[in-house]
């Protein structure tokens, strides 16, 4: 035997759980035929063998699906259909005629030709239907042959194959099924919403796979970790049977992938960018995964000398940022100060004072200078123009027009100048519940949730005495981020969500829920929330965002993150790392 | 002759489970029911799943139904009900 040549391989966890078990490799089940050129007289014949084997295919998928659970019902009722719509038998049929050859040979002409049109699909939900359809014509090409499958395994195995058919997974399952593993196939695939129903341990993407596994051979599978292990030691062994028999609640993910674009276990991308003040840490966060600057808050070059820089000086600092970041591109924020970060002047709530938009429109002078860095910066470079709490959308038009005149002075002067994109922070409720209207105007949307739960839930964040009203998973929140998401995929612009959350696991997740594809954090959160987003499927995300949106109040929500998160991802969210429901 | 441009909103688009669900529905009426997508001429019968299967229509997609027929009311409103619905995944 094997023992001490115990090797890892790495996959896509598509069902969790921890198998151990004896590797049963699965080979093309299709059955072996070929071209018979028929007679005219024998034709009818064959139409009749073509009924005779539809009738007795049908009457296999209506056995299944009566016999079994919701999800394999519609999965085979599915089936049922693509084998009984009529475009389908009679194009078989004209094969036979036609072309006067046996039923076989015109079922794999058919498959062929549906099987090219899937193939070329974009979609990866969509490619996965081949599995299907080759599936269903399977079961009738073994029907022509008059019987059905008959596969049986031994105790505790697991499967091997380069994909696994919707048909073959209930067929094994009636025996010692333990998990599969397979090289295609993906989180929504009908074979892999089977196995976690009937909770079978499964990873996919598991490269040449058939090439160093042979039937017999002992394998783990760590459904948590996507980790095959073949030809454990002894104490590997022990560690994964101590894992199965506690219960997963304990079980802690190692998994990173910081390679390629960004996926959720059912292929959703999602965009991480860092938030950066100046160039020297780009390098690093982009090793990290960042795929640009999703915020630069322009009021930290202010803050080294406390004196509004001149054009050419933030010139060279908007090209240097930009230069930085190549194609990536950077949003740069106008300054969000308060009149006390300029002025002897002070205030007594400045929160809700001359800030941000607000000053620059007052200071407008300074505020033409930075538009005209900005502009004659973007030239040759990826950079957007961020405006922070916009409250009004007369705010957006009142930019652009100062934007144009500044566009126009700097051509006259014979400048170069270029059209970079305009978008706005949402952080004021007043920004929210004008969102519809706001996403109109820009091309883009921030979302600023540290602002906006200040400001939604009029608590200041700074203020400990009332730091139990600061609650970032207040229904409130939930619904305003939900309803910009809406409104900038409605007129089909980004958005971007900037604040904390975005680089918080547990948040990051919430907010992949509820539709958000772009994250923008401080660079050093990248790697774990690549390993949490890596590890979560949008689809069970969805879901949790779903019962969430039933709770009235924080406690209840605070409540039932705590209570799915464990229940779904235990593996990824240890308990003290989840949120504490306080009343 | 009736005819409504929608656009697909669930997150898996019309895949086969939901394909499904539109040609049981379609297949309930009497009236012909054509589905075509808005950028390319690809043209797909309702009531056949193999053939909506081939118009790919991811989430976004916006499709254009015909249907003529005696329910051709009844049965526009239903599949915009279905299709607007997110085929009761949203």
């Amino acid at each position: 035997m094997n023992i001490g040549n115990e090797f890892r391989i790495q996959g896509r966890a598509v069902s969790r759980g921890i198998a151990i078990g004896r590797v049963v490799c699965l080979h093309g089940s299709k059955r072996q035929f070929f071209r018979l050129d028929l007679s005219e007289n024998q034709i009818d014949t064959e139409i009749n063998r073509l009924e005779i084997a539809f009738n007795l295919a049908v009457s296999q998928l209506i056995k299944i699906v009566k016999v079994q659970n919701e999800t394999q019902s519609k999965i085979f009722e599915t089936h049922r259909l693509i084998l009984e719509d009529l475009t389908l038998i009679e194009k078989i049929k004209l094969i036979i005629t036609d072309q006067k050859v046996n039923a076989e040979w015109a079922i794999k002409q058919v498959t062929e030709s549906y099987l090219s049109i899937y193939k070329s699909f974009k979609d990866e939900h969509l490619k996965e239907r081949q599995n299907d359809f080759e599936d269903v014509m399977e079961r009738l090409l073994i029907s022509l042959g008059g019987g059905e499958t008959h596969i049986s395994l031994e105790k505790d195995s697991i499967i091997v194959a380069k994909d696994v058919k919707p048909s073959t997974l209930v067929e094994l399952s009636k025996f010692n099924l333990k998990g599969i593993i397979t090289e295609k196939g993906g989180w929504t695939s009908h074979t892999y919403i089977l196995a976690r129903e009937q909770l079978l341990p499964a990873i996919t993407s598991a490269k040449s796979i058939r090439r160093q596994l042979k039937t017999g051979d002992l394998v783990i599978i760590d459904g948590f970790n996507g980790i095959i292990i073949a030809h454990p030691n002894a104490s590997t062994i022990d560690f994964y049977q101590n894992k199965q028999n506690q219960n997963a609640l304990t079980y802690e993910s190692n998994f990173v992938d910081l390679k390629g674009k960004l996926k959720t276990l059912d292929g959703r991308e999602i965009s991480i960018f860092a938030n950066l003040d100046n160039a020297d840490g780009f390098k690093e966060a982009k090793f990290l995964g960042a795929e640009g600057i999703g915020l630069f808050r322009s009021e930290h070059l202010f803050n080294q000398n406390h004196s509004i820089p001149v054009e050419d000086e933030q010139f060279l600092a908007y090209q240097k940022i930009a230069k930085a970041v190549g194609n990536d591109g950077v949003k740069i924020r106008t300054f969000d100060l308060s009149i006390e970060n300029v002025s002897n002047e002070s205030e007594v709530n400045p929160a809700l004072g001359l800030r941000a938009i607000r000053l620059a429109f007052t200071n407008i002078d300074t505020f033409r200078v930075q538009i005209r860095a900005l502009l004659r910066a973007s030239v040759g470079n990826k950079i957007e123009i961020l405006l922070p709490m916009i409250s009004d959308i007369s705010e957006i038009f009142h930019a652009r027009e100062i934007i144009e005149s500044e566009r126009k002075t700097l051509e006259t002067n014979g400048l170069k100048v270029d059209f970079p994109k305009l978008g706005v922070m949402i952080e004021v409720p007043a920004a929210v519940l004008m969102v519809d209207e706001i996403a109109q105007e820009v091309d883009f949307m921030c979302l600023g949730t540290n602002d906006l739960v200040q400001y939604m839930l009029a608590v200041d964040r700074d203020n400990e005495t009332v730091e139990n009203w600061f609650r970032t998973l207040h229904p409130a929140v939930i619904k305003s981020i939900k309803k910009v998401i809406n409104a900038a995929e409605k007129v089909g612009i980004p958005t971007i969500v900037c604040g904390e959350m975005a680089g918080s696991p547990v948040y990051a997740t919430i907010l992949i829920g509820l539709g958000v594809t772009n994250l923008s954090m401080n660079y050093k959160s990248i790697p774990r929330i690549r390993q949490i987003i890596s590890q979560i499927a949008f689809e069970e995300a969805h879901i949790v965002i779903k019962k969430l949106e039933t709770c009235r109040t924080s406690f209840e929500v605070e409540k039932l993150v705590s209570q799915l998160f464990t229940e779904n991802w235990s593996h990824l969210f240890p308990q003290e790392h989840l949120p504490v429901a306080k009343l | 002759m009736l005819e409504s441009n929608l656009k697909i909103v669930n997150q898996l688009g019309l895949h086969a489970r939901a394909a499904a669900q539109l040609v049981k529905l379609s297949s309930k009426f009497l009236s012909s029911i054509k589905i075509q997508r808005t950028d390319s001429n690809i043209e797909a019968d309702a009531k056949s799943i193999l053939s909506i299967l081939t118009l790919a229509a991811s989430r976004g997609t916006i499709i254009n139904i015909t249907i003529n027929g005696s329910d051709e009311e009844q049965a526009l409103d239903e599949i915009e009900q279905l299709i607007n619905a997110g085929f009761g995944e949203l």
